[in-house]
């Protein structure tokens, strides 16, 4: 199950970045603890601070993140603009409104998940049919993908079509391997990613599962037990400037005539039972 | 979003809602905005082809920090259709008003990055029904991703909007360098001349590209020749 996480929809899962740093860590450890004991909790990089989106691959009985990958647009700061120089002296950096770039592919090694059909090959594959997808839909034509060995291998074994037309090279005073692909978004690479990894069937996570791990307050209702036993004044006026600004958002999202009626009766009502329209709550 | 500065229009408006203009009137919209923030000094200047008098009760009411269709565009990665953003905050609010000045409610607006990372979007809005408004922006979204990133290269590169964003201090040694490339001098002469290792020569051209937001030495040297920091040899 796939969910495309932008900056501004992490208000809505709380701990969801946190979750994918920690992830990141454990499939990138080998790497960022340069061969050290010592365990460090969470990879994030500088491009994490420019309001990237992820594409998450997500446990659909419980919400458990077993991958994800960060998307960011070529027109700005990417991770392949750091290290093009590792790859080509050329100056030149691929920039270009209709190339995306993914980066910081990574996957849970959960037993448990692998038990239930969720390889790590697999995970990449859906992820990789959301990011598609998702290109699709936004002008998007092409992606440049920026992996490590492991994410190269999983991504082949996923069924990714490779251009070859980028390479390979050693990044960072660490001297973190690496290779940098482009891969078209198009019918011909989502066919080969779902034949070879095996999915039939949508990937994208619906509205229905999202209000299950979504915690957006505005959506939810209190569980009983958290009712006040008391209703105040200013839960009421609050109550009622929630349902006036629901009043007006109607109001002006109507497509039809017959919405608009709808929406006008019901201020009418709200209006009513408040009192505002001189006449006495019923 | 923490913007600070009000939208002002430049020296340079007329030719920025110029091709807003053409923009609008090539792929069929009622209008288009152009707007980029600057994440660290906290400027923004825009273009639109609204009404001047929307665009004043816009600015007047502080719509900008508001209204979802630019505080979540500017930081997201893919095209936000304003339909999707009915339940944000802000949203009722502002588009109420906009109705009273007859801006449409459909809409799209694409988000792109500057070079270093400054946030840009470009709007369009019509009215039709939605099946037509999805055509449209379905025909034409290539083509708008394209018009984003030339206005924002556009914006990040001409001299007014510039000076309001960090102004390029350059070294001494970062202008000679990059004055010998201008001339067409090479690498190892260059790091002769200057007495300096062929890797500072390296580490000089790449510094001066990051602080004139050039993808290219030859972008590098033209920036810094238009800006008054190097004189042609």
């Amino acid at each position: 199950m796939i969910l495309f996480v932008e900056t501004h929809d992490l208000r809505l899962y709380p701990g969801l970045q946190e979750e994918i740093f920690a992830l990141r860590s454990r499939g990138l450890q080998s790497i960022i603890s340069k061969g050290s004991e010592k365990i460090i909790p969470i990879e994030k990089d500088d491009l994490d601070d420019v309001a990237p989106s992820y594409i998450l691959c997500l446990e659909e009985e419980t919400g458990a993140v077993l991958g994800s990958l960060r998307i960011l647009q070529t027109m700005g700061p990417h991770a392949l603009s750091d290290i093009v120089q590792d790859i080509d002296k050329d100056e030149f950096v691929l920039r270009s409104p209709c190339l995306w770039e993914i980066s910081r592919v990574c996957t849970a090694e959960d037993p448990g998940s692998i038990a239930k059909g969720y390889s790590p090959a697999k995970v990449v594959g859906e992820m990789l049919v959301g990011a598609i997808e998702l290109a699709r839909r936004c002008g998007v034509t092409d992606y440049v993908v920026v992996m490590n060995e492991n994410g190269e291998a999983l991504a082949t074994e996923a069924g990714l079509i490779r251009s070859g037309n980028l390479g390979r090279g050693i990044a960072g005073n660490g001297g973190v391997p690496f290779c940098a692909d482009v891969i078209s978004c198009n019918e011909k690479t989502l066919r080969s990613i779902r034949q070879t990894s095996g999915i039939e069937e949508g990937v994208w996570a619906d509205d229905g599962i999202i209000c299950r791990f979504s915690q957006d307050e505005e959506s939810l209702p209190p569980p009983a037990q958290d009712l006040p036993d008391k209703v105040t004044k200013k839960d009421t006026e609050e109550v009622k400037h929630r349902l006036q600004t629901y009043c007006a958002n109607q109001l002006l999202t109507a497509k039809t005539e017959e919405e608009r009626c709808d929406a006008y009766r019901f201020m009418r009502l709200l209006n009513r039972f408040s009192g505002n329209d001189g006449h006495s709550p019923a | 979003m923490d913007t600070v500065e009000v939208v002002q229009r430049s020296l340079d408006g007329n030719h920025f809602e110029k091709l807003l203009t053409k923009l609008k009137e090539d792929m069929g919209f009622e209008h288009a905005n152009f707007g980029i923030f600057n994440p660290w000094t906290k400027h923004s200047v825009a273009y639109s082809t609204y009404p001047d008098d929307w665009q004043e009760h816009y600015i007047e009411n502080g719509y900008h920090e508001i209204d979802p269709a630019s505080t979540v565009s500017l930081r997201a990665t893919a095209p936000q259709d304003w339909s999707n953003l009915r339940d944000m905050n802000g949203y009722a609010e502002v588009f109420s008003a906009a109705a009273d000045f007859s801006v449409p409610r459909q809409g799209l607006t694409i988000p792109v990055r500057g070079y270093l990372g400054e946030l840009g979007m470009l709007s369009v809005c019509g009215s039709m029904s939605n099946r037509e408004w999805k055509l449209l922006t379905g025909d034409r979204i290539i083509g708008l991703q394209q018009e984003a990133a030339n206005l924002v290269d556009r914006l990040c590169s001409s001299v007014t909007p510039v000076s309001k964003f960090v102004k390029p201090q350059l070294s001494k040694v970062e202008k000679d360098v990059l004055k010998y490339v201008g001339a067409g001098v090479g690498f190892d002469e260059i790091a002769g001349r200057l007495n300096i290792s062929m890797g500072m020569v390296d580490l000089c051209l790449k510094s001066s590209r990051t602080k004139l937001r050039a993808v290219s030495t030859p972008q590098a040297v033209g920036r810094a020749i238009q800006q008054g920091i190097i004189s042609p040899i």
